[in-house]
């Protein structure tokens, strides 16, 4: 089972036989080049890159980091970038795309246009935060930060699905989510808590799989063993949650940033449940990080 | 006293232990006591000169805690109550009577108590909604930061967000801030029609330039990195100078406030002190999984909170 991201980047390295074709959106920032530099040393990705020449060089050269050689398609318009990611992976001849310069909303709207078919019907899109905090012995998965603002009950569902599956193929074959409130128990005046235990409700009669679900959890129940102790949570999930599922994008997203800002972490953020995994980083995310996320697309991929 | 703005939880002690020292002892009444947590919180707060306690509570069960736990009552008074509602409803009418100068929870519900302490048998209630406030102390933010509201509003309505804003605002008053900077939180830094909460926070931010909420400066909608981060923010065009130094973050329900605070609170990690603000005296509750510390600065906060609303703001 992976605990941090050096295993992560060994098993990136042992799934990767071929490397993963990842189509760059705008990567005109020296942090992503740096990355896609790492991880094509490493043969875990092989870049094609898709917008302005001249930015992309600036990039590379602030960055220190040779391109010739890579791939290289000419676009002189962001969402026209977008669109021949989109074709490309329509056909089939990538198997990752990547956000470069581009507003993560705006890059996620035009990506999700259902005609270039990065959606794959039924399934739903959603992001997930792997994070490796130097006071958890473990990966934690926080989902969903970026993509869906206010999901249904079965949406809620499909999200802790994807977490899952890709826990799974990061090694842990069963999981252990959290479903997210601001307390441990249900009251009716917070539809939040009423959802969480529907939740761990179906998983407890097999209608989630692969996973151990517990919920309404308030955070420091989820992943602190003496405060379940103290708060008399009981069950396999209190204390020692992989997952946690926020009841909606604006908490899963401060909880992202928090971790991110202001606690020691190392962190990767993609996109899971479209045809191809999306690694969508942020203007200040470090090289570190993004190479993190590679690693996580390169893993979701495969 | 001459007060400057205090930027730390340890600040928020100190002024407390100075008020203490120079307008007497903070009064407590604390409600169903029989908590050995609370005791040794109060316990604490009474050895550094900051309060004394009234505890109401069963005698004997509070006898036997003392004893098992080596907490000192000395200093303390003791009022012998047989239920936890009785204990609630004495702690409230000594606040009524102006014989304390806050309330602190002991071992009930939160709802139970301020049941009780906004009933009509009392003037406790103010018109206000009753509302809560951490402030945290976290490395890599330069001062406290209050986030509201993860204890009691469940999903503020636009109204109750004015009323969210104005009791921080009051707090922050408390601890030297003349005109704090209030963030108003989206998960995006723009006005996005489909997102409720970035068209009230424009809204709130409209309300704020015209005058019609007084006595701070509103801004947003700003994600939590750009109001606590002023080069992500003007790495995103955002100039307003709220950005990057938000004394008060906004949030748009109980969760996302509640799970951002915890985080920060487990893992950064962050000090803090919450209190519950709207009644006309000011709630103390803590959490037994809080440090000792952060008790200790609950208990503190609320009371320059009560110092502020009866000498200062009358």
């Amino acid at each position: 089972m992976t605990a941090n991201f050096a295993d992560i980047e060994k098993l990136a390295r042992e799934r990767a036989t071929d490397p993963v074709l990842m189509a760059c959106v705008e990567p005109h920032e020296p942090a992503l080049i740096v990355a896609l530099d790492r991880a094509m040393k490493n043969r875990l990705v092989k870049p094609v890159l898709i917008g302005d020449e001249t930015a992309i060089m600036n990039a590379a050269k602030e960055a220190g980091v040779e391109t010739r050689g890579w791939e290289l398609v000419r676009s002189d318009d962001p969402n026209h970038s977008v669109y021949m990611a989109q074709e490309l992976i329509h056909d089939n001849k990538v198997g990752g795309i990547c956000k470069g310069v581009f507003g993560a909303q705006d890059f996620l709207s035009l990506l999700f246009e259902r005609r270039l078919g990065f959606r794959v019907h039924p399934n739903l899109v959603s992001g997930v935060m792997v994070c490796k905090n130097d006071k958890l012995d473990r990966l934690l998965l926080i989902s969903d930060p970026i993509v869906n603002p206010q999901p249904e009950l079965m949406d809620l569902v499909a999200i802790l699905n994807n977490s899952v599956a890709l826990a799974h193929k990061l090694g842990n074959k069963q999981p252990k989510a959290a479903m997210l409130a601001a307390v441990e128990v249900i009251y009716p005046q917070m539809p939040v808590t009423i959802e969480a235990a529907v939740i761990a409700k179906m998983a407890d009669k097999n209608q989630i799989k692969g996973c151990l679900v517990d919920g309404p959890l308030s955070l420091d129940v989820a992943l602190s063993e003496s405060a379940a102790k103290d708060k008399g949570a009981t069950g396999p999930v209190a204390g020692f949650a992989d997952i946690l599922i926020g009841p909606n994008l604006a908490t899963s997203y401060g909880v992202y940033r928090a971790f991110a800002l202001y606690t020691k972490s190392d962190y990767g953020l993609i996109v899971v449940g479209g045809k191809v995994p999306a690694v969508i980083t942020s203007t200040f995310d470090s090289d570190t990080v993004r190479y993190n996320s590679l690693l996580l697309a390169v893993i979701a991929a495969k | 006293m001459v007060m400057n703005k205090i930027t730390t939880a340890n600040g928020i002690i100190e002024q407390a232990k100075a008020l203490g020292k120079e307008y007497g002892l903070f009064r407590v009444a604390v409600a169903a006591a029989e908590d050995d947590d609370v005791l040794r919180a109060c316990s604490e707060a009474a050895k550094l000169g900051i309060a004394k306690f009234t505890l109401y509570g069963s005698e004997n069960k509070l006898k036997e805690i003392g004893a098992t736990n080596g907490i000192d009552y000395s200093g303390f008074t003791i009022v012998d109550c047989d239920s936890a509602a009785k204990s609630a409803y004495m702690a409230a009418q000594a606040a009524d009577k102006g014989e304390a100068d806050l309330i602190q929870k002991g071992f009930l519900s939160t709802s139970a108590l301020l049941k009780t302490v906004l009933s009509k048998d009392f003037a406790l209630r103010t018109e206000n909604t009753v509302s809560h406030v951490a402030v945290l102390n976290f490395p890599g933010y330069h001062k406290l930061l209050g986030l509201t509201d993860g204890g009691m509003v469940v999903k503020p309505t636009f109204e109750q967000k004015i009323q969210l804003i104005e009791n921080a605002v009051s707090l922050f008053h408390t601890l030297g801030y003349e005109k704090p900077k209030v963030a108003v939180s989206a998960p995006i830094d723009y006005i996005h029609p489909k997102m409720p909460a970035t068209t009230e926070a424009a809204q709130l931010t409209g309300m704020s330039k015209n005058g019609e909420i007084e006595d701070c400066e509103i801004y947003g909608p700003i994600t939590f990195e750009a109001a606590t981060n002023r080069e992500i923010a003007l790495k995103r065009g955002i100039k307003n100078y709220v950005a990057g130094d938000a004394d008060i973050f906004l949030v748009d329900s109980i969760e996302e406030c509640n799970i951002i605070s915890k985080v920060l609170i487990l893992f950064s990690p962050a000090a803090f002190a919450g209190v519950i603000i709207g009644a006309k005296v000011p709630v103390s509750l803590v959490s037994r999984t809080d440090t000792a510390f952060n008790k200790l600065a609950s208990i503190s906060i609320a009371c320059l909170l009560s110092h502020h609303l009866k000498r200062v703001k009358k």
